[in-house]
């Protein structure tokens, strides 16, 4: 049965019915239209789908959409202001750590993350950071490298 | 891969929480990580979620030297892998945690939910389409292995990484629910078998797990060897605590995960360094016996000459890494 629930993305409210089995991630791409976040393995094990829900990196398939009411969701589309890219998100351009681009969102987002907290991590706390994340392109470096530049 | 239907409670307190359960089909949810796997691929399909987050109850973290710690079972793995004083006084905990999964899975996971973790095998964790190919296993209603051809029972293995760690430091769990609420220590709650790893019944869940304090001149470590640095379950994992009193080793404890279907402690090497001045060559001997006694399985491609090897290497460094401290 489908239920009403408001969800707080990227400072905006929305309200959208759902079934209680809708994971967020279907949600967030389904209803809406925010496909920034990317459906990888569908069982928590690539990090593609990761959101930060009030600030904390969430992977959005292992969340359900009814549970995620009355928080703060910030998906990719959430970071750049008026059309510019935030400094994280240049220095992944610049630095080349886009490839095919899939696993990007989710690494952005735990790269994120991981600054908000501590704004100046060595190279092991990046990659630790971004380890719950796969890259198939396997460009993992020179996406360390744009995080570090940005901590600079 | 779409969730089976069900219906969703929210309940905020233990007891609201406990009358819900009685419902026929109904199960827990907290962090979710393991169980809406599992309910993607049809291994379980619940016709109710109760929600535990919302339970004040189960929420918290306090230390008090004489009572010790007091974890609250919807406590998340990273917020203790990450506490200072975790860090500090149970380091085999923090250790564990942290070496869970990944960063995204510790930020959702609870320690109510890892220590409660089903054992898993590569013929049962399989999406509904992969099963149909095969005749259910034991795990799965049937009546026949396929990891231990001609076995009488399920031998799944469990996985999970704090359990050796509490079971190292003397943990005891608060369990609730619509029965008799039961304090117990963790090792009480598991079956050993891989039907089922642990006796909770389905109206029962943990409320939290209770540490005693660490005894003065004492040490802990876990150490997890996994093909993968994250997103990995341990080939295995290996905790010790150890007490130095008098110069010599006192309550010394030694357990692991991921050798058979329930974590388990092994006497026999704590035996061997209980009551001895603690040397390397006495914590070599332990290995040796921990390696001889633990008959691991083979399974999910690893096999059991290699696990045992590594038993004598983890359990050594586990014991030095504990010893380091505790001086």
């Amino acid at each position: 049965m489908q239920q009403l629930i408001q969800l707080k993305v990227n400072g905006e409210c929305y309200e959208t019915a759902v079934e209680p089995r809708r994971t967020l991630l279907e949600v967030l791409r389904d209803n809406l239209y925010l496909t920034g976040v990317k459906e990888g393995c569908d069982v928590g094990s690539c990090g593609a789908c990761t959101v930060l829900i009030d600030g904390v990196a969430t992977l959005a398939c292992l969340t359900l959409a009814v549970d995620s009411q009355g928080k703060e969701i910030t998906t990719v589309e959430g970071l750049a202001k008026n059309g510019k890219l935030t400094l994280l998100q240049q220095n992944f351009v610049d630095h080349g750590a886009i490839q095919c681009g899939f696993c990007t969102p989710g690494m952005v987002l735990a790269s994120k993350s991981l600054l908000d907290d501590n704004p100046k991590p060595t190279e092991a706390e990046v990659k630790l950071a971004i380890s719950g994340n796969l890259c198939r392109c396997t460009g993992y470096k020179k996406i360390v490298e744009a995080v570090l530049a940005t901590a600079k | 891969m779409r969730l089976p239907q069900f219906n969703y409670l929210e309940p905020e307190s233990i007891k609201e929480a406990s009358s819900l359960l009685t419902e026929k089909g109904a199960a827990v949810i907290a962090g979710g990580t393991d169980l809406l796997v599992n309910m993607k691929k049809r291994v379980i399909t619940p016709k109710y979620l109760v929600n535990l987050k919302h339970i004040e109850e189960l929420k918290g973290l306090a230390f008090d030297e004489t009572k010790g710690l007091r974890i609250g079972a919807l406590t998340t793995l990273d917020v203790l892998s990450k506490s200072t004083l975790i860090k500090e006084k149970y380091p085999a905990l923090a250790q564990a945690t942290g070496r869970t999964a990944a960063p995204q899975l510790r930020n959702m996971a609870t320690i109510g939910g890892n220590v409660c973790l089903e054992s898993m095998c590569m013929y049962y964790n399989q999406s509904a389409e992969w099963m149909k190919s095969r005749i259910p296993c034991f795990k799965r209603g049937g009546n026949q292995c396929y990891v231990a051809k001609g076995s009488k029972e399920c031998v799944a293995l469990f996985e999970a990484d704090t359990p050796p760690a509490l079971l190292s430091l003397g943990a005891r769990v608060k369990i609730v629910g619509n029965s008799q609420e039961r304090v117990l220590p963790l090792a009480d709650i598991y079956t050993q078998k891989g039907q089922k790893a642990n006796n909770l019944a389905p109206t029962e869940f943990v409320q939290e797990i209770l540490i005693p304090a660490p005894p003065k001149n004492s040490g802990s470590a876990y150490q997890k060897m996994s093909q993968r640095e994250s997103i990995d379950f341990p080939i295995l994992g290996v905790a010790s605590q150890l007490t130095i009193a008098g110069g010599k080793c006192r309550e010394v404890k030694i357990a692991m995960t991921a050798v058979v279907s329930g974590p388990i402690r092994v006497k026999e090497a704590e035996e061997a360094l209980s009551d001895q001045a603690v040397t390397d060559e006495l914590i070599a001997k332990a290995a040796t016996i921990a390696q001889e006694k633990v008959r691991p399985l083979s399974h999910q491609g690893i096999s059991a000459w290699y696990k045992r090897k590594l038993i004598g290497v983890l359990v050594k460094g586990s014991l030095k890494q504990a010893w380091d401290l505790a001086k």
